[in-house]
């Protein structure tokens, strides 16, 4: 469905070296945290698509961070580069020794944002977090924060501390990406519909090609508040272990004396995660559930699918 | 038509109460909470964060701060001063004091075989430990200080692997008289000499050749294994080069020494990637006198249920103890290495009680990923800490039902291996207390299959 797709610009920014193009090739180009030791400078903008969900297409656009650069995006650039702007990303580099600098580069960047997209929202990530002493984290993090919303006004801005190196990555992209979902609230209701069906304790629904949680239900309350982007972490780090061999992953069943787990290819664009605590439930019935659930949520995905909420049975 | 392992014994399930204490270790670690109760052990708490629930507990000794345990010369057990067991430590007076962990119970150290860690300061040896045992990962190693700060390192006792790994701080002048380090040797079943390959290895290389002819004049039976460490940063042919080379010149002093009865082994590792873990596997595997029974175990189980490749992991180092007789390759291996990863994260996840307690990996562990190559591979628990790892394809999957009645004789079958072991540890204990304990007597013999 090409000329259905729906397409949102994203613009990258910051500082160079804070990190844009590591984030980036992490989250939707299936690096390593390691690889990124070897990304040079970005020279310019580099422009990327990425189909997202089927009919998303998120239009990168990864500014180069030297000075120059960015002198360049305020003036003769501007009106390309802050026109039509869905989502504006800006990164800092908690290690930065010129916060000055990255703050009046940052309003500058609000200022065109204001005059020529005035809706967009507004991410600040404060990133390379996993430099800073863990007990000093929170801290400076709320700092920044502050800072970052008192510079925004009159604009808002979501904050969120970042590292390549752990999961709290996911958490931002997936709160971004959720931004851009067109039909997310439609979404959740079938996916609370799904699991009240099958009594599920959680379900989450991951894009396929990011495993970012675009969508989830829980029944129950679960320990683990930061569970999303961990497992969005850990499955993409076996997705990519399963390359090297150059299988691809299909499908997952855990459990132990308490849960159980499913996680398996969903739509053709989603894998979803179911999770069970009934030990009476046996594998088999819920793999069934899972498959029929299938091609409704197929349904959902097309723009122009019919607008009915799951009924099954 | 078809062939079953072993036969189902008409034993009890309460059989299993013995074998939690199958390798005589202390239970899995005390729940979540407790990774949190040391306020201030700091930024070595990172790797505890991740896994909480394999490794809650936080060890500080306050030999450094309240110099409590103190007793110069002797071997103690940490326990006086309120460090969980499995610490012991010696004490010298100026010195750095030298700590290591025992895995297992002090009653029983001199059947347990120990490796020790040795090398040269910044050979990696602390990284190693803590990337092996501990889960962390790698890049977080470059935090890690050269001081002595081992005593305030988190312990884990959760693990199969039934040996101790000493990490010496700082270098050991074997010519101080107040030095036993007989004593230390004689107990050795294996040393891990790390050598630094991105470094100049002179001194090392004459630091092995000390160590090596030192130990050796103590007890003869040690496996010498050469850990050429940090190959990440070499080329394919420097990594090579440098193991030649390495390998020449220690044999060459040894042979100018008259002691090329002393045979060395050498891996190249790096804790980037998954070679650290291999090579950790074929020492421990050289330790383990049970490895012939096993290896035979895994091969009667695949080829009885159309598998193609099955591991015995301890779960928590990733270390093979045994796999069939096909050969191994790195990438299989790997991918199992992460599978038990996931399967350990997302139980930690979704596995324990609602307060957090009980632990990730139990009894009822089990795992079924399937890849798009028709692969099929599946985690089975085996003891508290080994779990077996099948690689199937997709259509002998179909059969699960025969590849679960296997491997239930499978698995009765390797407590029973090791219950032999754990009677003759018993037995042993028993005697120390002078105490008859009733059924703990050492007379189980491996049972022969099929
Ligand atoms: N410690 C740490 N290093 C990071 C993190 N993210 C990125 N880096 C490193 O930072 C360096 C620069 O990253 P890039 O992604 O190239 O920076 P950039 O923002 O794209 O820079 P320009 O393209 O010049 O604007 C790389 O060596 C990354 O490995 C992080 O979270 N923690
Ligand atoms: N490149 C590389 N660096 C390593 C490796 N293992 C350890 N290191 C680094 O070597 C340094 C010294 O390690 P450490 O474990 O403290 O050495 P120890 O004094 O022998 O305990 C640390 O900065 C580690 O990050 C490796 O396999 N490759
Ligand atoms: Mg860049
Ligand atoms: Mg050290």
């Amino acid at each position: 469905m090409p000329n259905t797709a729906m397409k949102k610009k994203v613009l990258l920014m910051g500082k160079s070296g804070s990190g844009k193009t590591s984030m980036r090739s992490i989250i939707f180009a299936n690096y390593i945290a390691r690889d990124t030791r070897r990304l040079g400078a970005t020279i310019d903008v580099e422009h990327s698509h990425v189909r997202f969900l089927g009919n998303l297409v998120l239009n990168l656009w990864d500014c180069g961070g030297q000075d120059t650069f960015m002198e360049n995006y305020f003036t003769s650039q501007r009106d390309n580069i802050f026109r039509n702007v869905e989502v504006l990303i800006y990164v800092f580099d908690v290690e930065s020794r010129e916060l000055e600098k990255d703050m009046h580069y940052y309003q500058s960047c609000l200022e065109a944002i204001l005059q020529n997209s005035p809706d967009a929202k507004i991410f600040c990530l404060v990133h390379k977090m996993d430099l800073v002493q863990e007990d000093q984290r929170d801290l400076i993090f709320k700092e920044r924060e502050e800072d970052l919303r008192r510079l925004s006004r009159p604009l808002e801005c979501a904050c969120f501390r970042t590292s390549i190196w752990d999961e709290t990555l996911y958490k931002a992209w997936s709160s971004i990406v959720y931004q851009l979902i067109p039909n997310v609230q439609q979404l959740e209701m079938n996916l609370r519909n799904f699991a009240q069906i099958i009594e599920a304790d959680e379900v989450l629904l991951f894009e396929r090609a990011t495993f970012l949680v675009i969508s989830h239900y829980q029944c129950r309350e679960q320990r683990d508040v930061h569970r999303f982007e961990k497992i969005s972490n850990i499955i993409k780090q076996f997705k990519l272990s399963c390359s090297k061999l150059a299988a691809s992953f299909q499908s997952m069943e855990v459990r132990n004396s308490n849960f159980a787990a499913f996680i398996d290819i969903f739509t053709s664009n989603t894998y979803v995660m179911v999770v069970m605590s009934d030990p009476s439930i046996p594998s088999a019935a819920t793999l069934i559930n899972i498959r029929n659930a299938r091609k409704h949520f197929e349904k959902l995905e097309r723009v122009d699918g019919p607008k009915h909420s799951l009924l099954m049975r | 038509m078809s062939q079953v392992l072993g036969k189902p014994q008409p034993e009890d399930e309460d059989d299993d109460e013995e074998e939690d204490e199958l390798v005589g270790l202390a239970d899995y670690g005390d729940g979540p909470d407790s990774s949190d109760a040391d306020p201030d052990s700091g930024a070595e708490e990172g790797e505890s964060r991740k896994r909480p629930f394999i490794f809650p507990r936080s060890v500080k000794c306050c030999w450094c701060t309240a110099h409590k345990c103190r007793s110069p010369d002797l071997w103690n057990t940490s326990r006086a001063c309120g460090v969980p067991r499995g610490w012991w430590y010696l004490f010298r007076e100026g010195q750095s004091p030298i700590f290591f962990l025992d895995f297992s119970d002090p009653f029983s150290t001199e059947v347990k075989p120990r490796i020790l860690l040795m090398g040269l300061r910044r050979s990696g040896k602390s990284s190693i430990q803590k990337v092996v045992f501990h889960k962390m990962s790698p890049n977080e190693t470059l935090f890690l200080e050269s001081t002595n700060k081992i005593c305030r390192e988190d312990v884990s006792n959760s693990s199969f692997v039934n040996f101790q790994i000493w990490d010496f701080p700082g270098q050991i002048d074997f010519f101080d008289p107040t030095f036993d380090y007989e004593m230390i040797f004689r107990g050795t079943g294996a040393l891990i000499f790390v050598i630094d390959s991105q470094d100049d290895y002179m001194e090392a290389l004459a630091r092995l050749h000390l160590t090596v002819t030192r130990a050796y004049k103590v007890n003869t039976d040690i496996n010498f294994e050469v850990f050429i460490h940090k190959v990440d940063g070499l080329s394919d042919d420097h990594k090579i080069e440098t193991q030649r080379d390495i390998h020449q010149r220690a044999n060459d002093d040894l042979a100018d020494a008259g002691l090329e009865k002393i045979h060395l082994s050498f891996y190249l590792t790096s804790i980037y990637d998954h070679s650290i873990f291999e090579a950790f596997s074929k020492v421990v595997q050289k330790l383990i006198p049970q490895l012939p029974t096993l290896e035979n175990l895994l091969n009667i189980f695949i080829s009885n249920s159309g598998i193609e490749k099955a591991f015995l992991f301890d779960v928590v180092s990733k270390i093979y103890i045994a796999t069939d007789s096909t050969p191994v390759d790195m990438q299989t291996y790997e991918l199992c290495c992460d599978m038990i990863d996931v399967v350990i994260d997302i139980s930690c996840i979704y596995g324990l009680k609602e307060d957090g307690a009980g632990t990730p990996y139990d009894k009822e562990s089990t795992a079924i990923i399937k890849l798009n190559n028709t692969t099929v591979l599946y985690l089975k628990e085996v003891t508290k800490f080994l779990a077996l790892v099948c690689f199937v394809r997709e259509e002998s999957f179909e059969r699960k039902g025969l590849i679960d009645y296997n491997f239930h004789c499978f698995r009765k079958a390797i407590h029973e291996v090791f219950e032999v072991r754990m009677k003759v540890v018993k037995s042993r204990k028993a005697q120390n207390r002078l105490q008859k304990k009733k059924g703990a007597t050492p007379n189980g013999t491996p049972r022969v299959l099929l």
